[in-house]
């Protein structure tokens, strides 16, 4: 066993942290842009959203159980990876405000469609799942550190 | 040499030390191996469930090795046969509630699962570290 299979019950954990961090990032973005109404692209700022898929090398068999041939030792367990970061395009509010340099004919401006409270809902449970991941990790340091210390009586 | 020469089929070797308390020696540092094991693939997918906890349809995963390892025990207790076959097995857990976005990971199970886990590996380590130092003791009388 190589040390790379050995520490890699890390990597795991480490996906999911850098899941939940981009998941965080993208809140606070969705936040600080609640009031863009001008994008690269033309329009409002539309709101952000990022989408998780579980990364396995392995298909769920028959009773549940993993068909892949090694016996399901867990090597291949590769935590989550983000798919990629989608656009909502649902419309947001229009606010009356002829003066403003982005308002339409009739004097509307088209606000964005981040809503504040889904945001800090997000940026809520992003936190406990990262909290949750560092837990892990930390998890298997003290493990790996408990199984290395039976070498330490080998001279 | 000369122990040697005069035990020329060396049948009897080695003297004084009884044959199974030998293979009993080894089949504890065996068992307490693959428990090891098995906890370090638990702690796999554990991690790999609080990884996917914001994953929509993820289905919770966990791992199923000491009720087979009981069962395979039992059935050779009268046999002598000490190898252990037995190997840890990744299943997917049913009958668990879903949330609405088809996940069925309970952090806080998770957690439970997770610190529960550690302290069993320690428990396996620790027993371990004690054979070796019984071992130890046995070969070199310090």
């Amino acid at each position: 066993m190589s040390m790379n299979h050995m520490l890699s019950g890390m990597d795991i954990s480490a996906s999911g942290l850098t899941g939940e961090r981009l998941r965080m990032e993208v809140a606070a973005n969705n936040i600080a842009n609640q009031h863009s109404t001008r994008t690269a692209e033309g329009g409002p700022y539309q709101r952000q959203r990022v989408t998780f898929a579980a990364a396995m090398d392995q298909v769920i068999g028959p009773g549940g159980r993993l068909t892949n041939g090694t016996g399901g030792s867990g090597q291949d367990l590769k935590g989550v990876t983000v798919v990629g970061v989608t656009s909502d395009t649902t419309p947001g509010q229009a606010l009356y405000d002829p003066g403003h340099p982005d308002a339409d004919a009739t004097g509307y401006v088209q606000q964005s469609n981040v809503n504040l409270s889904h945001e800090m809902v997000d940026l809520v449970t992003a936190s406990r799942a990262y909290e949750a991941n560092l837990k892990s990790l930390e998890t298997f340091r003290q493990m790996a550190e408990q199984a290395l210390a039976l070498l330490r009586g080998l001279r | 040499m000369a122990m040697f020469a005069e035990c020329s089929d060396c049948s009897d070797w080695p003297p004084l030390v009884d044959a199974d308390d030998m293979q009993s020696f080894n089949s504890q540092f065996d068992l307490l191996g693959r428990l090891i094991d098995a906890t370090e693939v638990r702690h796999r997918a554990i991690s790999n469930n609080i990884a996917n906890v914001n994953t929509p349809n993820y289905r919770r995963i966990d791992v199923e090795f000491e009720q087979q390892l009981a069962r395979e025990l039992s059935s050779q207790s009268n046999s002598d046969s000490t190898a252990i076959t037995t190997k840890p097995e990744i299943v997917q857990t049913s009958g668990l509630t879903a949330r609405a976005d088809g996940n069925n990971v309970d952090i806080d199970r998770e957690i439970g699962q997770l610190n529960k886990n550690a302290m069993l590996q320690q428990t396996y380590v620790q027993l371990l570290s004690t054979y070796l130092d019984q071992m130890r003791l046995a070969i070199t009388g310090q």
